[in-house]
């Protein structure tokens, strides 16, 4: 709550002070960056459209009130706005790009156990990356951001119980994925 | 199964692993939580009418590793220091833009309320002047 308190008295300062924006801008850097990044799959486009959401941002935040959206909304708002209008304009092809991917694992601990653990991920990733692009932000959204259903529906246009369907949809096409990729590697 | 049910529960257990998630930032090595945890998904696992649901069972894991793969990227640090730097810039120039315009708005204001006292005062000499004439007539 204070917390809440404390960020709402940030934003209405970052309208007028530089400094405040500032550390608003520190406030949001990597979960801006890390959704953008699990969304385009490298560092370089990660970086160009953070910088993007963040110039944007801060044309326009004296125009923002909180009127029922989140901050956090309106911004994620932006950044998925940018990454649509990325693929549209650059015909992006979901490409892959595993070996440049950061995963959580720590290399230095138990080597085999890590290099399964990591081929696993890698899979899952590259898994994910062959979703259609409405459900890899979903899950970006939900489990990088920690967004609610509705949060994810006020970003997305979409109502609650339609991402609530719209995610078991999607964890069903990612195993399915997985699955037809385990058979391939048997025969 | 209901397909309602069954998106209830996904959703139940991906706000849980996020809960989760969040309090193990907070508290590491906390088994009792992971216990609960685990206990509370087992329980999500059995239908209303009782029977255990292998698919869901395998969509809760599927989801366990999606949140543990999707851990959160850290940009280039001279890429954040650059990026604040344009931005606080772009942000200090906007102020002084906007106080330039708002000091050049109070100087206008200030020349119209001028313009608009003398024009009053203008009207009132007139109208004394008009009462002296007509006073000196009769």
């Amino acid at each position: 709550m204070t917390a809440d308190i404390n960020e709402t008295k940030l934003i209405e300062q970052a309208k007028s002070d530089p400094e405040a924006f500032g550390r608003l801008y520190q406030l949001y850097l990597e979960k801006v960056y890390t959704y953008i990044f699990y969304r385009t799959g490298n560092h370089h486009d990660a970086e160009d459209l953070t910088a993007k959401v963040f110039h944007r941002v801060l044309d326009h935040i004296a125009r923002y009130n909180n009127r029922g959206i989140p901050f956090s909304v309106w911004l994620f708002r932006i950044a998925h706005n940018l990454v649509v209008n990325w693929y549209r304009d650059h015909h992006r092809k979901r490409l892959v790009n595993i070996e440049k991917l950061n995963l959580a694992t720590d290399q230095h601990h138990n080597p085999p156990q890590i290099a399964e653990q990591t081929n696993e991920q890698e899979l899952l990733l590259a898994a994910i990356r062959q979703l259609p692009l409405e459900r890899q932000d979903l899950l970006a959204l939900k489990f990088v951001e920690k967004m609610s259903n509705a949060e994810i529906g006020q970003i997305m246009g979409r109502s609650e119980s339609s991402i609530k369907s719209l995610y078991h949809r999607t964890l069903v096409s990612l195993k399915e994925i997985l699955a037809e990729h385990e058979n391939v590697v048997k025969n | 199964m209901a397909k309602n049910y069954i998106e209830d529960v996904l959703s139940l257990q991906a706000d849980q692993l996020i809960a989760e998630q969040e309090t193990q930032n907070h508290l590491t090595g906390n088994e009792t939580l992971a216990d609960e945890t685990r206990d509370r998904q087992l329980s999500l696992s059995h239908s209303p009418d009782g029977s255990h649901n292998e698919e869901l069972v395998s969509l809760f894991n599927l989801a366990k590793k999606i949140r543990f793969t999707l851990s959160p990227v850290s940009p280039m640090g001279n890429f954040q220091a650059k990026l604040k730097q344009d931005l606080l810039t772009k942000a200090r120039l906007r102020h002084a833009e906007q106080e330039q315009v708002a000091s050049h708005d109070l100087l206008i204001f200030t020349a119209l309320l001028g313009f608009l006292v003398s024009l009053a005062g203008l009207f009132v000499a007139k109208k004394r002047w008009r009462e002296q004439v007509t006073f000196a007539l009769f």
